[in-house]
C-alpha cells in the first residue's frame, strides 16, 4: 500500500469513525404513541411543577433490571414488572391555584377516546379529591392500566402498558413486595378509605 | 605538389585540433557535483505531492512514528474523559430511571389499592351490619 492509499484510508476511517459517532449521539428519541396522548397542555400550562416521566425500551429494561436485584421484592412483582413494556407518569403541583374536576376532564376524554375503560371512580364531596383507575384490554387480558388521582395540590397520571397482575399491584400499594428505596414522600400517600364511590 | 603541401598542412591541423586531451583533474568530480546540485534544485523547485488539497509532506520515518505516537496520545487523551463523563451520564440515567419506575409502581399499587379501599369499604361495612 502506498503513502497516499494509507494516507486516504486512514482519513476516510476517521471520517466515518466520527461520522458513526455523531450519528449515534444524536439519534432521537421520540416518546410512543401512549406517551405522546399525555400532553395536557392546559394542566401544564395552570400547574407550577410537572414531572414528567417516559420509560420504555433500553432504559425500561435497565431499570427493571436494577429494580429486580433489590432484595425482598417478590416473584410476583417481579413477574409483573419484567412483563411491562412503557411506563409513563404525570404530575401537575398547584401551589396558588387547586384543581377543580374540570381541569382533570381533558385526562379523563383523553383516556376514553383511546379505549381506556374506567374500572373504578371514587370522588369525595367533603374534599377536594378523586382517584380512577382505567384498565386497557387486549386479546381479552387486561394490558394495561392507568390511575388518575386529583388531590388538593396535584394531580397525577401513571399509566402502565404491559400484563397487569392486580395482585401484585395490591402487595405494592400495601407496601409489601417492593422495597422502598429513596422515595419521595410527598408523591407516596398512605391509603385512606374515606373517600365514597361516584 | 602544391595541392598536396595545402593537403598535408590541413591534415597536420587537424591532427592538432582532434588530438585527445586529457581531462584536467578533478574535471569529472566538479561535473558530477554540479549535476547533483541541479537535480537537488530541482526537487526542491518542484511543487509538492498533494492529498485532498494538503501538501504530503516527506519526513523520516522516526519522526513519523513519533507523529504518529503524538497524535495517538492526544486522541486518548480527548477520548479518556469524554468516555468516562459518558458512562457516569449512563449510570446516572440508569439510578433516575430506577427511581422512576419503583415511583410509578408504588404510585399505580397506592391507586389501585386505595380505589379497592374506596369501592368495597362500604359493601363491606354492610355486610358486616
Amino acid at each position: 500500500m502506498t503513502r497516499t492509499a494509507f494516507l486516504r484510508t486512514a482519513t476516510l476511517g476517521l471520517l466515518a469513525f466520527f461520522a458513526g459517532g455523531s450519528s449515534v449521539s444524536i439519534r432521537a428519541q421520540e416518546v410512543p404513541a401512549e406517551g405522546a396522548s399525555l400532553e395536557f397542555a392546559d394542566l401544564e400550562n395552570k400547574a407550577d411543577e410537572v414531572v414528567k416521566v417516559n420509560l420504555w425500551g433500553r432504559p425500561l429494561d435497565q431499570a427493571k433490571k436494577l429494580v429486580g436485584l433489590r432484595k425482598n421484592i417478590t416473584g410476583s412483582v417481579r413477574s409483573f414488572m419484567n412483563g411491562l413494556t412503557a411506563v409513563y407518569r404525570r404530575t401537575y403541583r398547584f401551589r396558588r391555584d387547586p384543581p377543580s374536576e374540570d381541569d382533570v376532564a381533558p385526562v379523563h376524554r383523553q383516556l376514553a377516546e383511546d379505549g381506556w375503560v374506567p374500572l373504578i371512580e371514587t370522588a369525595d364531596r367533603q374534599k377536594p379529591e378523586s382517584l380512577s383507575v382505567y384498565s386497557f384490554s387486549r386479546d381479552e387480558q387486561v394490558a394495561g392500566m392507568t390511575v388518575v388521582t386529583r388531590e388538593a395540590d396535584e394531580v397525577t397520571v401513571v399509566k402502565i402498558l404491559g400484563p397487569v397482575d392486580f395482585e401484585a399491584l395490591s402487595e405494592i400499594g400495601s407496601g409489601l413486595g417492593l422495597p422502598v428505596m429513596n422515595v419521595a414522600t410527598t408523591d407516596i400517600k398512605k391509603p385512606s378509605g374515606a373517600a365514597q364511590p361516584r | 605538389m602544391h595541392r598536396h603541401d595545402e593537403n598535408s598542412q590541413l591534415e597536420a591541423q587537424l591532427r592538432r585540433s582532434l588530438t585527445r586531451r586529457a581531462a584536467p583533474v578533478g574535471f569529472s568530480d566538479g561535473i558530477m557535483q554540479r549535476v547533483r546540485a541541479e537535480a537537488g534544485r530541482d526537487a526542491r523547485e518542484a511543487p509538492p505531492r498533494r492529498f485532498l488539497g494538503l501538501p504530503i509532506v516527506r519526513i523520516s520515518r522516526p519522526r513519523a512514528l513519533a507523529a504518529c505516537a503524538c497524535t495517538a496520545a492526544v486522541l486518548v487523551g480527548l477520548a479518556v474523559p469524554g468516555w468516562h463523563t459518558r458512562r457516569q451520564a449512563e449510570s446516572i440515567a440508569r439510578q433516575a430511571a430506577e427511581r422512576e419506575l419503583t415511583e410509578v409502581l408504588q404510585l399505580a399499587g397506592l391507586g389501585w389499592v386505595r380505589a379497592q379501599e374506596a369501592a368495597f369499604s362500604p359493601l363491606q361495612e354492610q355486610d358486616n351490619d
